[in-house]
């Protein structure tokens, strides 16, 4: 990034003004970003990665786009819609995209599962979550949002914002990749219009004893719950990819003492962390991406790969496919930044600072209620 | 359909269930005109097709909406155009589309429509312009402004309709129905297996028909017996009208094209049969299937293939896969009506009277 004077001085006046990790001195000037998740809450990954973003007061949240994933969608929306209520953030707008992945479905993939073996993840399709039907909104522990999604859909909302802020709005994806093909396929220019692609997907050779990835490395529920949407997003002629698999995420974990720590805090985000989240030790999947994004020294080693997602309909339907210059076959990609490793006490001490200051721009929070569930409705 | 298939049948996602209740879209309410948008990639058969519709009182066409596919999207726009300017149907608004399958290359016809579409026959340019809003926008306004009175009528790869289910899920249950060109239950056309359209875009063609909204298919089985002959092109040619004379010089040169590939027989014209099903009910009879597209054959990309009744079986499992006959569902969904047959006469007396009286 070409830093010039006038930014120089922006980052010397914000600095002055949050006292926070010196690292956001790096981008000086108010970054935009789109955020796309599969928002199933309260807390969890997904929701947590919304709050590392809206807690970092040089960010300007355009909106978020929600997307079934690891739930139904309009469950995820009022979960979303619920947090900016919590945290004071009314001011974003959160619009509803995708409710089903673009060719893949649930029924199909039964079958698939009868010839190859279980899947042992598999979002809202898997039970309790899949308990009640896909457009109902139950009724939500930390209370049913007020406010209203927008009424535009999520890939429409996508191209509108890279065209409003041309090169300057990061595409942060966290859950399957429906809204952002849907965007690239409704107009061919919005990859390179964003600034960057920032996506928490893929899996390559993770170390680790967990039996979702054991026996089966390369597959990652995000990029495989939508194969095609994966791969026309991965195809599109982005300005930078970024990408955080499994082989970093679960470097990482929300613990307890990092619970703790947050609880001190009375402040909303804080507050809604530590009331819901069920039990420490989730991986921060998203949290990292979105840290990542925001700090890129916490990557302390990646690979600069052309990453893809295999469409044949086989057995490795959906699996994260990588190949460097050498082996690559002749088709259209780009090559992502590819994270392998995170400085883990960094990250760590970075997510509790966060989660424990006040919202930025916080506009009248309000408190989580006494008793939670009861919906102000 | 059989009761004893209905009785198999196990009917969802629901709006499958419409897709055996629902009349015929043509004996709707709307006072006798059905409200339609057309996606088509023009496309001789498809120049018929709009002809065809543009002078139906059955049929209000709402938008004509252009694809890549017989040929590319530069050709099948401007030609869309002209279409409805030689119909003196200015009115109709003309919207650009995709130029490109879903996650696939384009692979063209103009080995049968000429590099320009109109097996060679060149028009002026209209002096129209497409609308400003892409055609899957198109698609998902007109349908939440006009809830569960329009008809799709799909005569070209089916991208620009799957992305607008895409876009916008919520108007699944808002359109009417979908009546297409495409598909074959007796074998392809561009391989042995799939039928042009549906090669193009299996997954468009797959997204379509997991959608739950009424669909009618009109594929190979019924269009590849409606032939364009010598007869018909003298009947067109001694109409009058510029419709007429359109539709006279394109059947001509098309003609001619058959003759120099050495063939004999006139070309299918099978956009325009999809679209006389509207207009006419008594021309195509249809039944009850369950169809699946396939999208994952190395050879057979694009196949449909329809079920009649349970079990729906797919491959037989590999030996080194699990058991998929004890444990898969081959339950049976009926998704659409397929025309089985077809009364050529009615239908090339309904397409020629049309175009060629005003």
């Amino acid at each position: 990034m070409n830093a010039r004077p006038f930014r120089m001085k922006c980052a010397i006046f914000l600095c002055a003004i949050f006292s926070l990790s010196a690292a956001f001195a790096q981008s000086p000037k108010s970054r935009y970003v789109v955020i796309d998740q599969d928002a199933m809450g309260p807390a969890g990954t997904d929701m947590n990665s919304m709050l590392i973003i809206l807690q970092s007061p040089d960010v300007n949240v355009l909106g978020i786009t929600v997307v079934t994933g690891d739930g139904w969608r309009n469950e995820e929306v009022a979960h979303t819609l619920r947090l900016l209520e919590l945290v004071g953030r009314t001011d974003i707008p959160v619009v509803a995209g995708a409710d089903a992945p673009m060719v893949r479905t649930k029924q199909w993939t039964s079958s698939w599962e009868q010839m190859y073996g279980k899947v042992l993840y598999q979002g809202a399709w898997t039970m309790p979550r899949s308990a009640h039907n896909p457009e109902e909104v139950p009724k939500l522990a930390e209370g049913n949002p007020t406010i209203k999604a927008a009424s535009e859909d999520a890939a429409h909302f996508l191209v509108r914002m890279v065209h409003k802020y041309p090169h300057e709005v990061t595409i942060y994806a966290a859950g399957p990749m429906t809204n952002i093909a849907t965007a690239i396929l409704v107009d061919p220019e919005f990859a390179s219009l964003a600034q960057e692609l920032v996506i928490m997907g893929g899996s390559i050779n993770p170390h680790t004893d967990d039996p979702e990835y054991l026996d089966s490395p390369r597959h990652e529920f995000n990029l495989w719950f939508d194969p095609e949407a994966s791969s026309i997003m991965l195809h599109a002629r982005w300005a930078k990819i970024s990408v955080t698999t499994v082989d970093v995420s679960i470097e990482t974990h929300l613990t307890a003492e990092m619970l703790a720590e947050i609880g001190r805090s009375h402040e909303p985000a804080a507050q809604y962390i530590v009331r819901y989240t069920r039990k420490p030790g989730d991986y921060l999947w998203d949290e990292l991406a979105a840290a990542a994004w925001l700090d890129p020294s916490l990557i302390t080693r990646e690979r600069y790969v052309f990453v893809d997602v295999s469409l044949d309909k086989g057995i490795s339907y959906g699996d994260t496919l990588v190949w460097t210059e050498h082996d690559k076959p002749s088709i259209s990609l780009q090559k992502a930044h590819v994270q392998m490793d995170v400085d883990w006490p960094k990250f760590q001490k970075m997510f509790v600072q966060l989660m424990s200051a006040p919202t930025p721009k916080a506009h009248d929070p309000q408190m989580l209620h006494p008793s939670p569930g009861e919906s102000k409705q | 359909m059989s009761g004893a298939v209905l009785a198999g049948a196990i009917l969802f996602p629901p709006r499958a269930l419409l897709a055996t209740a629902v009349p015929p879209p043509s004996a709707g309410s709307n006072n006798g005109a059905q409200k339609v948008i057309i996606d088509t990639d023009p496309g001789v058969d498809d120049a018929f097709a709009l002809l065809l519709a543009m002078r139906s009182k059955e049929l209000k066409v709402m938008a004509v909406t252009a694809v890549a596919g017989n040929v590319p999207l530069s050709v099948t726009l401007p030609n869309a155009l002209r279409l409805v300017e030689i119909a003196d149907r200015a009115d109709i608004p003309v919207a650009s589309g995709a130029s490109s399958p879903l996650i696939r290359r384009l692979v063209t016809a103009s080995y049968a429509h000429g590099n320009n579409g109109l097996a060679g026959v060149d028009f002026p340019s209209a002096p129209l312009q497409p609308v400003k809003e892409p055609a899957a926008d198109l698609i998902c306004r007109m349908v939440r402004e006009n809830a569960n009175q329009i008809c799709i009528i799909g005569i070209g790869p089916l991208t620009n309709i799957a992305l607008a289910l895409r876009q916008d899920p919520e108007i699944v249950p808002l359109v009417n129905s979908i009546v297409l060109m495409g598909g074959s239950l007796s074998g392809g056309n561009v391989t042995p297996a799939a039928e042009f359209n549906f090669y193009v875009d299996p997954e468009a063609a797959s997204v379509v028909f997991t959608s739950g909204i009424p669909i009618r298919m009109v594929g190979l089985d019924v269009t590849r017996k409606v032939q364009l002959t010598e007869k018909h092109v003298a009947a067109l040619r001694a109409g009058e009208g510029r419709v007429s004379e359109a539709a006279a010089r394109i059947a001509e040169a098309v003609m001619s094209m058959h003759r120099r590939a050495g063939s004999e027989r006139g070309p299918n014209l099978h956009d325009p049969l999809a679209v006389s099903s509207l207009i006419r009910p008594d021309i195509l009879s249809f039944e009850d299937y369950q169809i699946e597209i396939e999208t994952s054959g190395s050879i057979t990309a694009g196949e449909s293939l329809g079920w009649k009744h349970a079990p729906v079986r797919h491959s037989a499992p590999m030996q080194n896969t699990g058991d998929l006959e004890n444990a898969g569902d081959f339950s049976f969904r009926v998704n659409a009506k397929v025309a089985t047959e077809v009364d050529s006469e009615k239908f090339f007396e309904l397409l020629i009277s049309r175009l060629t009286t005003g």
